[in-house]
């Protein structure tokens, strides 16, 4: 075996070079061809919406393979959509309901985190203990009672029903309280020399400095509660209070759920913010959704 | 105090709630209903012998054994796909991510669609091929791998970021060593080194799909309620059947008991596990 | 063992508009230990991956033992080479670690796959042959009771033993090292040089040592290579490198402290220097600006201006240094910019010295010693000292230098 390189040519400019430049290629291409065709399957269903919300009804029956002939069929489609379910409540609903739990979240987390990071108390090991259990709890176990709890007041069907179970958020606490953990206690120390108070040093230094993990949280949370279907199903039952993802199902369990022109339209406009959300803040998405994976 | 106000929500929201759902467990309580009973472990016999209950359980490992190797699988596979790429890596991240991001109610109605048994585009085209028809939603006996298919499309680009983010934490060294020892890029390469390396990583991804899996929802409500003749039946869906379409509080929180101890024990997993990445990088 | 000789021939590498090699040609000798020195960013990592095949040249050729092995994929090579980091594998034992060369050289395919590999027929002979060369590496670098641990669990100098278990294993043609030591502690770092210098010698393999360490390369190399940015400056002994410097960077970058460079100027073969014309003569030397390198230890001090002759310069005392066995003062001289000075004095020299540490003294050029460099840094030779004979003889007598 070590005698093999003697036997090689000497001669640098040989068509020896050219083999690895070209299996190298063709290990690419290969690579490519692979990836191409998987993303060809992931793409399948936006590709399809996009063209089925552009054509006639009968068309799509008759031909499903075909293509789009013209605006004139998008233009009815989306008018239809709009008619026969209220999509622009529906997205309106979205944004206030995530924004208030986003708010609620953040507003209740942050002071705790803070508590549980830089302070001294009593019970704190006790209540990070809590929220760790907490961290193991499926939403969808204490749902029961609270749904219990909000018929016996009879809230149900109501804004703040969308709302309210939603405000503790365990994996906020937990996040938040792993990057303020980090921040420079002499910093702290310096301001309060400097007479800040405490909700000062929180919202002045402490927040900001944690931006980034805020912003990643940010958009975990608006994508889960936007998407959320299981609660909306379970609270909501006026039409004109429900969410993108129950708009949706009430449009496909309606009348009209086999007016796939118009179906893919709702679908289109339901999923379009926070596609486009994430189009434009790549990084933050992929961060918050993938965050060590935890929910 | 700081705290106090998380920590009431947490009482609330997350420790009450839990007590109460242990204690309805032992009642046969009805929603809006005055009388009601103790009745010691009769929910939990019931699970154990209810043909329904029991198939939801079944029904959702089945879920969880199809979709996490799945979405797993073609996960790594294209990470390392992507990884070895020069151009491009960004445009394939986003694109196989995407379907993390979207309303999974609105796109399994469109893979409801896309699958239809008559006017789908994915029968037409095996018929082409001359495979036949296939009734994906509507034959119970594939049913359920057909949600399982929707649910790994989902899936896969959550699970091939954080292969990436595992890959990247390889050492270049490792693989210049592994090249001079005789490792060019190919299967030794992968399973001496690149597999055994990303071994903790892959049982980090494995608990978090399948606790993801374990509650699926979003496609069996709206694709086919549990149907075809239960088929589809999963423990979620029956939770939710249970107790806000029937009304049985009681054995609506027995099955959420069950389903509760199952999470908890993949999640106290993760959790050891991330705290042990966060120490030991 | 056979031992191969090496050879680059004009090889050159650029990484998008930063040329990192330009045109290095080089012949390393069959048995010789060769480093490669040079400031971070000089390329001498980059040519020995260009080596090693991690990496390849744009142009030019790369050949061991007469053969070019420019387009060979590393791992026929043969050749062996220890990371700064070692690059142990980690999830593996020690033992694994040092079979891997040996498992991926002399086993097929698929007597390599982990289950199946051993129902494969005619496998036994080679497992046994692989394990009694673990065992022999292991006994010959002290390494055997660690056979069984996981990288992790080894301290830095044992990780290195590893490694270099791994490296000589299969009896590579060449060892190549980049900055093997950097990582370990400054006493480990001693005793790792000479084992390794010492195991060198034993094997006989080439070796090409890349370090940024001057004292490592001038103690341990039959040859060093000195690398700035991109290009061969210099290549030549220990000896050559420090007493002979042909560019004004390698006297700089060789030596601690750092040689003295004063401003000059050089007129019909004679040199002026800060006030001075000096004794040396230069013929044939362009007219211009030059400088004149003087080594720490090739200048004495006087307190006595008289004593100290024409040939002196006058300075103020900044800081003296005891560094025990020797003192640095630190100086500033009136006449020039830059105006710093170091001087080294040894123990011998200051022994009933009444040298004050602040104040203004004398400072006296052994002009023997002296290095003379044009206005692009090349070396100006030959450098004849004119000093008359008495003088020397004076000079000598006040035992200074």
């Amino acid at each position: 075996m070590t005698h093999a390189a003697a036997i090689l040519p000497a001669n640098p400019a040989s068509s020896e070079g050219m083999r690895p430049a070209l299996s190298r290629w063709f290990g690419a291409l290969g690579g490519h061809a692979f990836l191409i065709a998987l993303a060809a399957v992931v793409l399948l269903p936006y590709v399809w919406m996009l063209l089925t919300a552009a054509r006639a009804p009968a068309d799509i029956f008759a031909d499903p393979f075909g293509l789009p002939t013209g605006v004139e069929h998008l233009q009815a489609n989306v008018a239809r959509a709009f008619d026969t379910v209220p999509l622009l409540r529906f997205m309106a609903n979205g944004l206030v309901v995530v924004t208030c739990i986003l708010f609620l979240q953040l507003a209740f987390a942050i002071p705790c985190a803070y508590a549980l990071a830089k302070g001294q108390f009593r019970g704190q090991k006790l209540l990070f203990a809590l929220i760790l259990t907490a961290l193991c709890v499926p939403i969808q176990v204490p749902m029961l009672p609270i749904y219990l709890a909000l018929a016996k007041l009879g809230a149900l069907d109501s804004y703040a029903a969308l709302i309210v179970p939603f405000a503790l958020s365990p994996f906020a606490i937990f996040l938040l309280r792993q990057q303020f953990k980090s921040y420079p206690d002499e910093i702290i120390q310096a301001a309060r020399l400097d007479g800040f108070s405490e909700a000062e040093i929180v919202m002045r230094l402490i927040v900001p400095s944690a931006r980034p993990v805020i912003a990643a949280f940010a958009v975990f949370s608006v994508t889960a509660h936007w998407n959320d279907l299981y609660w909306p199903m379970i609270v909501i039952t006026s039409l004109d209070k429900a969410t993108p993802p129950l708009g949706m199902l009430f449009f496909k369990d309606g009348d009209f759920g086999t007016d796939y022109g118009a179906l893919m339209v709702a679908a289109i406009v339901t999923v379009a913010p926070i596609l486009i959300a994430f189009l434009f803040a790549q990084r933050q998405f992929i961060r918050g959704l993938t965050m060590t994976g935890l929910r | 105090m700081l705290a106090l106000p998380a920590a009431i929500l947490l009482v609330v929201l997350v420790l009450l709630p839990l007590l109460f759902v242990f204690g309805l467990g032992f009642t046969d309580y009805r929603l809006g209903s005055r009388a009601w009973s103790f009745t010691g472990f009769a929910n939990y016999e019931a699970l154990l012998s209810d043909a329904r209950s029991r198939n939801a359980f079944l029904h959702t490992a089945m879920y969880v054994a199809i979709v996490t190797p799945a979405s797993l699988g073609f996960g790594l596979a294209i990470a390392l796909a992507i990884q070895a790429r020069k151009h491009f890596r960004r445009v394939y991240e986003v694109i196989f991510f995407l379907p993390v991001t979207s309303t999974f109610v609105a796109m399994a109605i469109v893979w409801q669609f896309l699958l239809h048994g008559r006017i789908g585009p994915v029968n037409q085209w095996l018929e082409a091929i001359g495979v036949g028809r296939v009734d994906f939603l509507t034959d119970p006996g594939i049913a359920l791998t057909a949600l399982a298919g929707i649910g790994t499309w989902q899936l896969i680009g959550q699970t091939t970021i954080l292969f990436l983010a595992g890959l990247a934490s390889i050492p270049s060294d490792i693989y210049d060593a592994a090249a001079l020892d005789g490792m060019g890029r190919g299967w030794d390469r992968l399973i001496r080194i690149t597999l055994p390396m990303l071994a903790p990583t892959t049982l980090f991804v494995a608990i978090t799909t399948s606790i993801t899996a374990f509650q699926v929802f979003d496609s069996v409500a709206a694709l086919t309620r549990g149907g075809p003749a239960g088929a589809t039946d999963t423990a979620l869906y029956r939770i939710y059947q249970e107790a806000y379409r029937y009304t049985e509080m009681g054995a609506a929180a027995a099955i959420s008991v069950v389903f509760l101890a199952v999470i908890a024990l993949f999640s106290l997993a993760q959790l050891a596990l991330t705290d042990r990445r966060i120490h030991y990088g | 063992m056979e031992s191969w000789d090496v050879e680059f021939r004009a090889v050159t590498k650029r990484y998008g508009a930063l040329d990192v090699l330009r045109g290095v040609s080089l012949t390393i000798r069959a048995g010789e230990f060769v480093s490669l020195l040079g400031p971070s960013g000089c390329g001498k990592s980059t040519l020995l991956r260009i080596l090693a095949g991690l990496d390849n040249c744009d142009s030019g050729d790369v050949l061991v033992g007469g053969a070019s092995v420019r387009h060979q994929p590393p791992g026929q090579r043969n050749i062996a080479m220890i990371f700064q980091s070692f690059a142990l594998y980690p999830h593996m034992s020690v033992r694994q670690n040092l079979a891997t060369p040996l498992v991926m050289g002399r086993q097929s395919f698929l007597q390599r796959q982990p289950l199946v590999g051993r129902a494969i027929p005619g496998g036994g002979q080679v497992r046994s042959q692989i394990a009694a060369e673990v065992a022999r590496v292991a006994e010959l670098l002290q390494i055997t009771p660690l056979l069984d641990r996981k990288p992790g669990q080894l301290s830095g100098g044992q990780k290195q033993r590893v490694a270099i278990g791994r490296a000589i294993i299969r009896r590579p043609r060449l060892f190549l090292m980049d900055e093997p030591l950097s990582s370990l502690d400054a006493g480990l770092r001693a005793a790792m040089r000479s084992e390794l210098v010492d195991l060198q010698r034993q094997l006989g393999i080439t070796t090409i040592y890349v370090t940024h360490d001057q004292a490592e390369a001038m103690t341990m190399s039959d040859r060093i290579t000195l690398m700035i940015g991109g290009q061969i400056v210099q290549t030549g002994s220990p000896t050559e490198i420090f007493h002979d410097p042909a560019h004004v960077s390698v006297a700089s970058f060789v030596g601690t402290p750092r040689i003295n460079l004063l401003p000059a100027t050089v007129a019909d073969g004679r040199v002026h220097c800060l006030g001075i014309e000096l004794p040396i003569a230069v013929p044939g030397a362009p007219t211009g600006d030059c400088q004149l390198g003087l080594r720490p230890e090739d200048l004495c001090l006087s307190a006595d201006r008289a004593e100290a002759g024409d040939v002196a310069w006058q300075a103020d005392i900044v800081r003296a240094e005891e560094i025990g066995h020797e003192r640095l003062v630190h100086l500033r001289m009136r006449e020039s910019e830059p105006a710093n000075l170091i001087v080294r004095q040894s123990a011998e020299s200051r022994s009933g010295s009444d040298l004050p540490s602040v104040g203004t003294v004398a400072v006296i050029p052994d002009l023997r010693r002296a290095k003379l460099f044009d206005d692009a840094g090349n070396r100006i030779a030959p450098l004849i000292s004119t000093v008359e004979p008495a003088a020397r003889a004076a000079s000598r007598a006040g035992g200074r230098f």
